[in-house]
């Protein structure tokens, strides 16, 4: 098993920041339901509104790591919240933006302005 | 004639491991003090190895080997270690440091160390300048249904296509995740029969039936078979899985307005947007992605990915 999270997570204050350490698809299909049971358990916690994806790790990443963005994402609407993207590397903004998910989650470009954005 | 760049805060400790350096004729030694001058000195010439004590002021020599690595990737880097800092060590061989040597034993320890590191490096320089003659490679692999064993693949072909100077460090990037989308669709649509039907709302329901099918028949023991014809011109790649096969015509338009909301299809729209090139056969469950070289300027040989 491996033993690195493949998302490290922390909170201020309503916010959750969700850090991607590796793509889902280099994970099997039982770790990557586990770890998706996991994140979805902390973005439906009551007092998150927010959410923060920071792809600092992350040099690249495909549909699948998009999938999961896209569940995390419509699981913050019915609360009404919003979700942002930082720390997206060249190619990565490659990949939303042919993904067209650049129209959905703003890019900025670091935590500070990724909680600036949110407040 | 190799050149030892020797690192280290301590006058003292610089001239004892400078010592057991020259007693091997062939090695020419350097110094410098932390590794703010250990970059400076590499500016100034050529150092074929770095030998760094771990803690310095300023730049330690955990930053000092992920700086070689990101300036220098082909000058290995050994650490020399106090006791109680192997734990950082080990650290710094994950980050590319080439090996470490406890200062206890440096009598002992170091000139062997540094002759193998020495070495290892010759043969790894040699091989990656025959791969840059490469003009063409056919290579094929069957794998089985293993997420990691298909991230590994992804990475040996980017580096074939590095090799052979197909592409950029950006480029390679993209095509990787091309050939990982092909790949993971072969796996988890193709042999898996995984639809995407399945994602819903519950998006654990597709990883775990996907999970559960790995383990039986005739899941299990389909296999996904891949071909790369790699020319300096061109790279063809195509990946077939062992299931039924399906119809692309069928995929909803990623691009459109509606679709927007749903995230199925990405994983081929990526495909098509970093592949100049991509068709799949007549039953659905074998895809050629092609990529062919183009002239680019030379601002963006060096591409940051």
């Amino acid at each position: 098993m491996d033993p690195l999270p493949a998302f490290l997570a922390q909170r201020e204050g309503s916010t959750l920041l969700l850090a991607p350490q590796r793509n889902i698809s280099s994970l099997a299909a039982a770790d990557v339901q586990r770890e998706l049971q996991a994140v979805f358990a902390q973005v439906e916690e009551a007092d998150v509104q927010h959410v923060v994806i920071d792809l600092e790790a992350l040099a690249h990443f495909g549909s699948e790591t998009l999938r999961v963005m896209h569940m995390v994402w419509k699981r913050l609407r019915p609360k009404g919240g919003k979700m942002v993207v930082c720390n997206v590397s060249r190619v990565g903004r490659d990949i939303l933006q042919v993904a067209r998910f650049d129209l959905l989650w703003p890019i900025l470009p670091d935590r500070p302005a990724a909680l600036a954005a949110l407040a | 004639m190799t050149t030892v760049l020797v690192v280290d805060d301590s006058a003292v400790d610089r001239r004892l491991v400078g010592g057991l350096l020259e007693k091997d004729a062939e090695l020419k030694v350097r110094y410098a003090v932390d590794g703010g001058d250990a970059l400076a000195a590499m500016k100034r010439g050529p150092v074929d190895l770095v030998l760094t004590d771990l803690v310095m002021p300023g730049m330690d020599g955990l930053q000092l080997v992920a700086a070689v690595r990101g300036s220098t990737p082909s000058v290995p880097v050994i650490l020399m270690t106090s006791k109680g800092s192997e734990e950082i060590a080990v650290r710094a061989l994950q980050d590319g440091a080439a090996s470490y040597v406890p200062k206890r034993i440096l009598a002992q320890e170091l000139l062997d160390t540094v002759r193998r590191v020495i070495a290892l490096s010759a043969r790894q320089r040699s091989h990656g300048r025959l791969l840059g003659h490469m003009t063409h490679s056919l290579c094929k692999f069957e794998l089985g249904n293993e997420s990691a064993l298909v991230s590994t693949l992804v990475q040996y072909l980017q580096e074939n296509l590095l090799q052979m100077g197909l592409c950029g460090d950006a480029e390679c990037t993209r095509i990787g995740v091309a050939l990982e989308e092909a790949m993971v669709n072969a796996m988890y649509h193709g042999n898996l029969e995984v639809g995407s039907e399945l994602r819903g709302e519950d998006d654990t329901s597709f990883y775990r039936v996907a999970a559960e099918r790995a383990r039986v028949p005739p899941y299990r023991d389909r296999r996904i078979l891949i071909q790369a014809n790699l020319t300096r011109d061109e790279a063809v790649f195509s990946i077939r899985d062992e299931g039924p096969g399906f119809d692309p015509s069928t995929l909803p338009d990623p691009t459109s307005p509606e679709s927007l909301e749903r995230v199925s299809g990405r994983g081929l729209l990526l495909m098509r947007a970093f592949m100049d090139d991509i068709r799949h056969n007549s039953t659905g469950n074998e895809v050629t992605l092609v990529k062919r070289r183009s002239p680019e300027p030379a601002s963006s040989q060096n591409e940051v990915a």
